[in-house]
């Protein structure tokens, strides 16, 4: 079976690059299954897990939004961020989802509150991904 | 006669002055290798972007997104500088292109965004029509700030009146060359980005998911964004190495005082031994 050449890119660095037989994807309108021999692809991603499986063993990404293109057997993954279990700052992460709710919960006006819970929405899936909620 | 006093006390400010200079240079050379590892790194992203923008681009027929249309209006010139001098000729080649480039539309065609306290300070004193944004002075550049330039912009970009946005910017060539660089950014207007690179997903009929007019309203600001960070960080590495060749040849010209300071303090001092030895002789023969 032929492999799939996965590459993580983020605006300021090359996250990961490698050879991998399976990626799932947090696509916009769902998660998406990329095997070898996929057909050609774009699609926007959401904020959301990466899962690969290098050599058998699992691997995850938590990725920021940001899009993929399969052609080729060659996934390019363009994301904002990408994260893995070691480099989460957890600590952000908590800070931040406090920060979202008390602005949810209070009463003041000029609150953008779509981008809060966007934020809370954020913060909740960092904290999932590494396990700390 | 020069004083040897004198000559003493010069010798000892050109050496202060190129213990700076030295110094300078090293912390230009550090930086400069951190920036253009930084630089070499955003690359493989903003070439897949492009790439994939130009695929899609290409099979959109109808490109109908205020990012994409050729409007009529004014050309606003965005000038990326640094915010610091005694980096050689950096900011003047970059300034005299702009004003060129400014003048050859015409003033009444032409906007300026100054970017870096030089061009800011610079398009102060001249007479073309600036548009100011709440930009803060670039230290370490990073993806906020290209963010938030690239925001500010897009909102400039999206208002009436305007028909193109082009950064002018130093780009590293290698520690020797900085090249002045006109890049246009919007509209996005594919064929202008197309490099070798994109050969290979040319022509390939992607699926698209959900669909590629709304891929392309998500793609169009990041393409936008890579441009902008890109710009900012070849303009900060071709910044560190052009600072570092000037320091370096400003070292050496401080070598070069001294040795000739020196040489001439030790012909002053000859001169002094010489006249006081003829004032002892000519002394001890009047006995």
């Amino acid at each position: 079976m032929s492999a799939l050449h996965l590459e993580i890119l983020t605006p300021d660095r090359v996250a990961f690059e490698g050879e991998v037989s399976s990626v799932y994807l947090q696509g916009e309108l769902g998660r998406l299954g990329i095997l070898p021999d996929h057909t050609p692809l774009i699609s926007n991603l959401s904020f959301g897990v990466l899962d690969c499986e290098q050599n058998g063993r699992d691997r995850n990404v938590l990725c920021g939004p940001g899009f993929v293109e399969v052609n080729d057997n060659r996934v390019s993954v363009l994301v904002k961020s990408a994260e893995s279990k070691d480099d989460l700052d957890v600590d952000r992460a908590k800070n931040s989802l406090e920060r979202a709710r008390s602005r949810i919960n209070s009463m003041e006006k000029d609150i953008d509150v779509p981008r809060a819970e966007a934020s809370l929405a954020r913060a909740h899936t960092r904290l999932k991904f590494v396990d700390a909620i | 006669m020069p004083n040897l006093l004198d000559i003493r006390r010069r010798i000892r400010s050109v050496k202060n002055t190129q213990q700076i200079t030295k110094a300078m240079k090293m912390v230009a050379a550090s930086r400069l290798r951190r920036t253009s590892e930084q630089a070499i790194q955003a690359r493989p992203y903003s070439e897949r972007l492009f790439s994939v923008h130009d695929t899609i681009v290409d099979r959109v027929p109808e490109l109908n997104g205020p990012l994409y249309k050729r409007r009529d209006g004014k050309w606003l010139l965005v000038v990326i500088s640094s915010d610091k001098g005694l980096c050689g000729a950096f900011n003047s080649n970059l300034m005299k292109a702009a004003h060129k480039w400014l003048t050859h539309k015409g003033q009444a065609q032409v906007a300026v965004l100054p970017i870096g306290k030089k061009a800011i300070s610079y398009f102060k004193k001249q007479s073309f029509e600036r548009v100011t944004a709440k930009i803060e002075p670039i230290r370490d550049v990073n993806l906020e700030v290209a963010e938030e330039i690239a925001r500010t912009m897009l909102s400039i970009y999206e208002g009436d009146g305007w028909q193109e946005v082009v950064v002018v910017y130093n780009k590293f060539k290698n520690v020797m060359v900085q090249e002045v660089t006109f890049s246009e950014l919007l509209p996005l207007i594919g064929d202008s980005r197309t490099s070798d690179a994109e050969s290979a997903t040319a022509g390939v009929e992607h699926l698209a998911e959900p669909d590629m007019g709304s891929i392309l309203d998500q793609l169009g600001p990041k393409v936008v964004l890579a441009q902008v960070y890109q710009a900012l960080i070849e303009s900060g590495a071709a910044e560190h190495a052009a600072r570092m060749t000037a320091m370096d040849s400003a070292t050496n010209n401080a070598s070069e005082m001294i040795e000739k300071l020196t040489l001439d303090l030790n012909k002053a001092r000859q001169a002094a031994i010489t006249n006081e030895i003829i004032e002892i002789v000519s002394g001890a023969a009047a006995l």
